[in-house]
């Protein structure tokens, strides 16, 4: 799911919500995928855990800002899909849509 | 979003809560700074005065005026408390608060002491809350380190601490006087107001007690203005509030927005309707202490006065959306047991009012309700409610009066026809498999934990109406709509 938004940043930013609600639909095991993942790549990108962004119902979320500005909003994502976001949107440059 | 207005949570998801570096980009003690460095106690009460904030912990008694108090009280020693016990079922605006900014709270605190003259603050958070709490002991580290908190901090004279206080899971601990009872290591039991906690509170001391949600509004104020806050709600009901959508909404979660919004827009528009696409047929607002408002209310205006009118209470901001498989009767069963359950057992009225009340309910659920019931819980209600030294029992028969102001015709339906129209109540429904639409797979027969549906293979099913516990997992389970519920 896909969400999207604008804000002024200068580096890519990954944002992983992780208060309760998130932790509670697997975000941990997100943000381990995310480590993982850019890890593997060599990827130079914060990773952030961030508070609760209000839409629990839609966690976990998973906000990747571009440096260009622009702001992306994944929902429930699973550990599996981390995999696409690492390549397709943090390599390529494209954000994922389902 | 676009009906939100996020003050309260302003950094929520935005900021990494266990970075104080975060914190400052985002602005953070920058209202501490200027109200240390410019302005005088008393401009600072006058500000939140002026902003129209009241307290969000659901009395929503004016804040600016509490302060004021508290401030004019004599004696040399006061005290800022946070209340973050946070009790009512279904409500976590103050958990994420805490969990996601939590030196937005320290701020405000600190912020208060410096206004009433109080040089040290506890925050009482339920012990349930485990990341806020390991969130918040992070961030009075941090602060302490940076001296945001502490003697003489930020080189002003001004010495300000807090530490935490653990509640352990008692629900009236939440209620102010109980709270200061727990703090000073007694068994957390009410007692009569006045003397007010602003005039003598924790051990005796003046003491200012805010809700989370409170505290964390202090420095947007400071740092926008009373003026840039009060152009947001109503006349009397300014500001923002933060609101727990839960049970069927569709799109649960916290959202944000200006007092004076029509619930129809929260419940039907932010909260995308109900999720399981049944027609909404009322909220619950206020938890325990609060009283359900149905559909054909919708258009109230979520202001302190207007909910009150309708019988129930802002409360602290769970909004639970039900839609029609809510039997009213089982909502009232269930908060009011919560509330028996909590109760302290100091008044009588309370203590065993509210069990016979619930002894009624029980007998009306499970299909044993008697003509005279429904007069004697009113009487009840209403003497609950006079006789009771404390918030919890003086509101603990809402639920149950609101439910029957609105849908007695559900009580009576119970009572005389021995029908539960929302198919809630486990006495009165019996689950049934159609013949004509099972194909004998057996699935349900496997799911079902109390061993009561047999047949043969192939075979059209059947349910054992003595041994069926009622749970609704066939059902659930069938992929062919083969099993009813009546």
């Amino acid at each position: 799911m896909l969400l999207e938004g604008n804000k002024k940043v200068g580096n890519w930013v990954v944002k992983v919500g992780l208060a309760s609600c998130g932790i509670a639909a697997g975000g941990r095991k997100v943000w381990d995928a995310l480590q993982t993942g850019l890890h593997n790549r060599g990827l130079n990108i914060e990773l952030k855990q961030t508070g609760c962004m209000g839409m629990c119902y839609k966690e976990v979320l998973v906000e990747v800002s571009s440096p260009e500005g622009g702001q992306v909003f994944y929902g429930r994502v699973q550990p599996e899909q981390v995999e696409r976001i690492v390549t397709e949107h943090l390599i390529n440059g494209k954000p994922v849509t389902e | 979003m676009a009906k939100q207005k996020r003050i309260v949570l302003r950094n929520c998801g935005v900021i990494d809560p266990e970075s104080l570096d975060d914190y400052l980009d985002a602005g953070g003690y920058k209202a501490l700074e200027k109200v240390l460095g410019d302005m005088p106690p008393q401009q600072v009460i006058d500000e939140v005065t002026k902003s129209g904030l009241r307290g969000r912990g659901g009395a929503g008694f004016p804040t600016g005026v509490k302060w004021n108090l508290a401030r004019k009280s004599p004696g040399s020693q006061k005290y800022v408390i946070c209340n973050a016990d946070e009790g009512d079922p279904g409500a976590f605006m103050d958990r994420s608060v805490l969990e996601s900014d939590p030196h937005s709270v320290i701020e405000g605190m600190v912020i208060a002491g410096y206004a009433i003259g109080a040089t040290e603050g506890f925050i009482y958070v339920r012990a349930e809350y485990p990341m806020a709490v390991k969130r918040l002991e992070l961030a009075l580290a941090q602060a302490k380190e940076k001296g945001f908190i502490g003697d003489n901090m930020l080189n002003y004279n001004f010495d300000f601490d807090i530490s935490i206080r653990q509640g352990a899971g008692a629900f009236v601990c939440g209620e102010e006087t109980a709270l200061m009872m727990s703090i000073e290591g007694k068994r957390g039991m009410p007692r009569v107001r006045p003397p007010f906690p602003a005039q003598s509170g924790l051990w005796g001391r003046p003491t200012n007690i805010n809700n989370v949600e409170t505290f964390a509004n202090v420095p947007w104020i400071i740092m926008n203005g009373a003026n840039a806050y009060n152009i947001y709600g109503t006349e009397k009901s300014k500001g923002t509030k933060v609101f727990a959508l839960a049970g069927k909404a569709a799109r649960t979660g916290l959202v944000e927005v200006p007092m004076g919004i029509p619930i129809k827009e929260i419940v039907l528009e932010i909260g995308g309707g109900t999720s399981t696409g049944l027609a909404f047929k009322a909220v619950q607002m206020g938890g325990p202490s609060g009283g359900v408002i149905p559909a054909s209310l919708a258009d109230t205006p979520v202001d302190y006065e207007s909910i009150t009118q309708t019988g129930a209470i802002m409360g602290s901001g769970g909004l639970i959306v039900m839609d029609e498989s809510s039997c009213m009767v089982d909502i009232a069963k269930f908060f009011l047991n919560f509330t028996q359950d909590e109760s302290c057992g100091k008044c009588t009225f309370c203590r065993l009012g509210t069990l016979r009340m619930m002894e009624i309910l029980e007998r009306i659920a499970g299909g044993k309700g008697k003509e005279e019931d429904l007069a004697l819980l009113e009487e009840l209600a209403r003497d609950v409610k006079r006789a009771s030294l404390c918030g919890l029992g003086q509101t603990a028969p809402n639920p149950v009066l609101t439910t029957l102001k609105y849908f007695r015709n559900e009580y009576e339906a119970h009572i005389y026809e021995k029908k539960c129209q929302a198919k809630k109540c486990q006495a009165l429904i019996t689950y049934e498999i159609i013949s004509d639409k099972c194909p004998g797979c057996g699935l349900c027969a496997k799911y079902c934990p109390a061993d009561a549906i047999s047949g043969k293979k192939k075979e059209p099913y059947s349910i054992n109406t003595e041994k069926c516990i009622r749970c609704g997992l066939c059902m659930s389970t069938c992929r062919l709509g083969a099993i009813t519920v009546h």
